[in-house]
């Protein structure tokens, strides 16, 4: 998936005080590429990484998506694209706590019109491959924080989607999950995902093609060809 | 100090608010149930007071009669040892006016002449006078305290007229008795002696058969069986009663019919009293319910305050007190507000109940059972929250996320949800009900007929009264008759060819002039009405056409027309040989409830006089039209003001009943329902906070905001549809119950019931789609940075 950002800006505003959380950032992402978002706390990568999700809208500049203007999308419309396109990793893995894993991993699929028996078999498949089918009726607050994260990693290509954004998806584990995760999403990456990852582990960020550095929601150096 | 109330004041004002309504209404219900409950249960000695009836067989059907011949109490007196008192009355005149020597009227609820034994069994304090002296002699009366009150100073040997009557006739006050309480029998009316009946009427004081128009009662001894007088009444019978009344009709007589329970086993009262209890349990069991959900609603926040008192050395027992002491806090509040609700609204309870708050709120020992309330509320709001903090580990409180008792939220509001289905399905089947009664066929028109009461005119001017009335271009025609048509009439028995004992006992509504058939708008099927200044010519009647049932009954053919029959009457100065001169489409009277409803056929008499009830046909029947006619009354100048009134008033006091319960039943209905959605509001709202990182999440996988307002709804549907379907299916059961006391009856289609539950399911997932609706619209980034 394609992603080109031109002179994007976002601006939180309250009452008394307007915060801008990102600059004038420009950016372009190509189809299967892996890039790291670095970066202290509060420099915009999270801001930036929500507005690529679609989560959010920036204030100003454009953002396409495989050659679509998406940053004037409605909630509705961010909705739709997203669906079965974009799927995202959290650092707290944000796994609903009153559903099971397969439940959890199932909730992408329901909003696509595919068979049941299409949907079974992906979720089997993604539980197979994340090494956790044993798993699959155990409810999130079983399962070890690892297994969490591979759980939500699960749950984030089980639609297949063209663009993984992983928001630092080894920030709540110990090392030996953390390597394990990087290796799986180095694994997608290698199959054709693109992926944006957020971190702030220089050890993390050396699995990625690019290193983007943020400093007050400003790019502030690119190291390419990490790898 | 009231930091647990300021703390979270908008959840607070609701539980107080809630509890507020909850205990106004349930409080109002319970005393109004215990009122009719504890009917006649206050009298000394109440539990050996037996009512006397009279039975015997007719054509091969028993039957039983309340009122008895006059010479039955003595009787009874003189033959059963096992009676110490016995005592009979009868109804002189109902509510009117009585007037003094001075000119002062008082309103009073009637006259009963009584006998001396009347105090011995219905006892009540005595507050001047000597009951067995003055109601042993002639025109002295016993009135009640609350009019001695009204006239004022020592009323005691004032004498008192009663202008509708006659204003000749006067009568002397002897004595004062107590008022006895409004859940009697026993009316407080004005008590004159039974010895002045021969100034009125008949005096059938000593008959043993026939004149059957006392109310008896007997006070039997203690421990003594209603079958063990048997005997001996039936020796007072074989002795005084002529045998072919005894064999050929087997006439008895019965003091087997306690006076307590005798009104609550009323179909009508019994229902009313069981469905009232049904909506005070509901009421109170919603607002106490309700209650509990905003305090299970605030448990995530204040389970971490009790951890942390936890912590700091504070024992479970003191926790307990704490929320207990919070809980009475509310209640007293509520119960306080309660009080000042129902003072407030005290017009609107008396109109509903039919009594005041006052009267209802101090009849016996209803305090006790508002007591025992309230502490079954305080066990569901006080100890089951003070239970539950308790016992949650101080770990749990910690935890972050928002805890979660959905299942016990859900079980509150299933309760809710009952109750409105059932109220809200009850309350269409009782306006559906009203409706049908009100359009009912009477068998005589009301909606443009005035109606002025004459009792007490003199003929001169009753005739004058008509002769301006009919020159009104307003005024379609003017008639009277003796009877007021909505109502029951008195019976007289019908035979013929002499064989007395085959007689029916049929509806005599006495004399009424040759045009009240187009007046009133009765259908006349058969024949024709009265000739002209009938009264001096023949003995001619109009009966209905059920009365060709009584004709067969009486073995006549009556195939064809049935005009032209002779047959004889009693109760018309001797038995009277009369000739049904027409035949009329069947009246209603006595009301709608089918042991009220007189379904005798009745027969009527021609009267060329003016009678006491004046009937005035109006073109349309306006305020004007009813003013012009009032003037032209008023000029007539009669000493005493005479009124005309929409006769449509008179259908009123029928209808009035279900229109109260209807009534009732709304405004239960309407609090609940208010109740619930204030429930269901702060459900969906904790709800939406609880499930803001499960939305977000949803959200961001894909889903759209009509999937997750989507997503509450089914949650509440899957709740609401089996309670409401529930709460339709008591209603059905209710319903039936409550329908079958009337002789006409809606049906109870399920397709009623079906809208009522569908319109609440509507109004819940508006509420909910409302609630819901913004954290479906929300960016997800908002809830899930807060992870």
């Amino acid at each position: 998936m394609n992603i080109i950002i031109k002179n994007l800006e976002k601006i939180f505003r309250t009452d008394t005080v307007q915060t801008r959380a990102l600059n004038n950032v420009s950016l372009s992402v190509a189809d299967g590429e892996f890039v790291a978002i670095m970066g202290p706390s509060g420099c915009g990568k999270s801001t930036l990484l929500n507005i690529l999700g679609l989560l959010d809208n920036p204030t100003s500049g454009s953002y396409t998506l495989d050659g679509e203007e998406v940053s004037t999308l409605g909630e509705s419309g961010r909705t739709a694209w997203r669906k079965g396109r974009i799927g995202f990793i959290f650092q707290s893995f944000n796994l609903i706590e009153e559903m099971n894993i397969h439940d959890n991993i199932m909730l992408p699929l329901n909003n696509l019109s595919l068979s049941r028996s299409e949907k079974e078999q992906r979720v089997d498949e993604a539980l197979r491959r994340m090494g956790i089918a044993h798993r699959s009726n155990h409810y999130p607050s079983q399962l070890s924080g690892g297994q969490q994260q591979r759980a939500a990693i699960a749950r984030a290509i089980v639609a297949r989607p063209g663009l993984i954004l992983a928001d630092e998806p080894t920030g709540n584990l110990d090392s030996v999950n953390g390597a394990e995760v990087m290796k799986l999403l180095n694994e997608l990456h290698k199959e054709g995902a693109t992926i944006v990852m957020v971190t702030h582990s220089h050890k993390d960020a050396v699995n990625a093609g690019r290193i983007i550095n943020l400093f007050d929601g400003q790019i502030v150096e690119t190291l390419n060809d990490r790898m | 100090m009231l930091r647990f109330f300021t703390s979270d004041i908008r959840r607070n004002l609701i539980k107080i608010l809630c509890l507020t309504v909850g205990f106004a209404v349930g409080f109002l219900l319970v005393a109004k149930v215990y009122f009719e409950k504890t009917y006649d249960s206050f009298f000394p000695d109440s539990d050996r007071i037996y009512y006397v009836s009279e039975c015997f067989t007719i054509n091969g059907e028993y039957e039983e009669y309340s009122a008895t011949p006059g010479g039955i109490v003595p009787g009874l007196l003189a033959y059963v040892p096992q009676i110490e008192t016995a005592t009979r009355y009868t109804s002189l005149i109902g509510e009117g006016n009585i007037a003094l020597d001075d000119e002062r009227t008082f309103a009073i609820e009637g006259i009963n002449m009584a006998d001396t034994c009347f105090f011995d069994v219905f006892s009540t304090p005595i507050l001047v006078g000597d009951p067995h002296q003055a109601l042993a002699v002639t025109d002295q009366v016993f009135i009640p305290r609350s009019l001695a009150d009204k006239i004022g100073g020592d009323p005691v040997g004032l004498r008192i007229c009663v202008p509708e009557f006659s204003r000749d006739y006067k009568v002397t006050i002897a004595g004062i008795y107590e008022d006895f309480p409004l859940n009697s029998t026993i009316p407080n009316r004005i008590y004159l002696s039974l010895s002045s009946i021969g100034n009125f009427t008949y005096d059938g004081t000593r008959n043993w058969v026939g004149n059957d128009r006392y109310i008896s009662f007997a006070k039997i001894a203690r421990g003594t069986s209603p079958d063990d007088m048997k005997p001996y009444i039936e020796t007072m019978l074989r002795e005084n009663v002529d045998s072919e009344t005894l064999d050929v009709f087997h006439f008895n007589i019965n003091v087997s019919t306690p006076l307590v329970g005798s009104y609550t086993s009323r179909d009508g009262v019994r229902i009313m009293m069981w469905t009232l209890s049904l909506l005070a349990v509901i009421m109170i069991l919603s607002a106490s319910l309700n209650y509990l959900l905003i305090v299970i609603g605030q448990m995530g926040r204040r389970s971490k305050e009790m951890a942390i008192r936890k912590c700091y050395g504070t024992s479970n027992i003191r926790l307990f007190a704490r929320v207990l002491c919070e809980s009475a806090f509310y209640l007293i509040v509520s119960l306080l507000l309660a009080v000042l609700l129902i003072f407030c609204c005290s017009d609107l309870c008396t109109a509903i109940l039919g009594y005041t708050p006052v009267q209802l709120l101090s009849v016996g020992h209803i305090w006790v059972i508002e007591v025992a309330i309230c502490l079954v509320i305080l066990v569901i709001t006080g100890i089951i929250p003070a239970w539950i903090y308790c016992r949650t580990p101080v770990a749990a409180a910690f935890r972050r996320s928002p805890v979660n008792r959905r299942g016990w939220k859900l079980a509150l509001l299933s309760i809710q949800f009952f109750a409105s289905g059932l109220l809200l399905c009850l309350l269409v089947l009782i306006g559906r009900q009203y409706r049908l009664i009100t359009d009912v066929n009477m068998g005589f028109e009301y909606e443009n007929i005035g109606r002025v009461n004459l009792s007490g005119v003199p003929y001169n001017v009753r005739s004058t009264i008509v002769g301006e009335l009919r020159r009104l271009g307003c005024v379609e025609g003017v008639s009277s008759s003796d009877h007021d048509y909505f109502f029951n009439g008195s019976g007289n028995n019908v035979w013929v060819d002499g064989r007395w004992e085959d007689h029916v006992n049929v509806t005599d509504l006495y004399y009424a002039n040759a045009d009240i058939l187009d007046v009133m708008g009765m259908k006349l099927t058969q024949g024709q009405t009265f000739l002209e200044n009938a009264d001096s010519v023949t003995h001619q009647v109009i009966v209905e056409e059920r009365f060709a049932d009584v004709l067969a009954k009486l073995g006549v053919d009556t195939t064809d027309n049935i005009v032209g029959q002779h047959f004889y009457i009693t109760g018309h100065d001797g038995p009277a040989e009369v000739t049904i001169c027409g035949v009329i489409g069947n009246m209603r009277r006595g009301g709608f409830e089918s042991d009220a409803i007189d379904k005798r056929a009745a027969v009527f008499f021609p009267a060329s006089s003016v009678r006491d009830n004046l009937y005035v046909r109006f073109n349309h029947l306006t305020s004007a039209a009813l003013a012009e006619a009032q003037t032209v009354i008023d000029g007539i100048g009669y000493t005493d003001p005479l009124y005309i009134t929409p006769y449509r008033e008179r259908m009123n006091i029928l209808t009035e009943p279900v229109r109260r319960f209807g009534t009732s039943v709304m405004i239960v209905g309407v609090a609940i329902l208010v109740i619930a959605m204030v429930g269901l509001v702060g459900y969906t709202s904790d709800e939406v906070i609880r499930r803001a990182k499960e939305i977000a999440i949803r959200k961001v996988t894909g889903t759209t905001t009509g999937q997750i307002v989507r997503i509450f709804c089914k949650d509440i549907l899957i709740v609401a549809l089996p309670s409401l379907a529930a709460g339709a299916a008591v209603a059905m059961i209710v319903g039936r119950k409550w329908i079958s006391q009337y002789s006409d009856q809606v049906s109870l289609s399920p397709v009623y019931m079906l809208v009522c539950v569908l319109v609440i399911l509507i109004l819940l997932l508006c509420v909910v789609a409302a609630n819901s609706l913004s954290i479906a619209r929300s960016n997800p980034v908002v809830y899930l940075r807060n992870e």
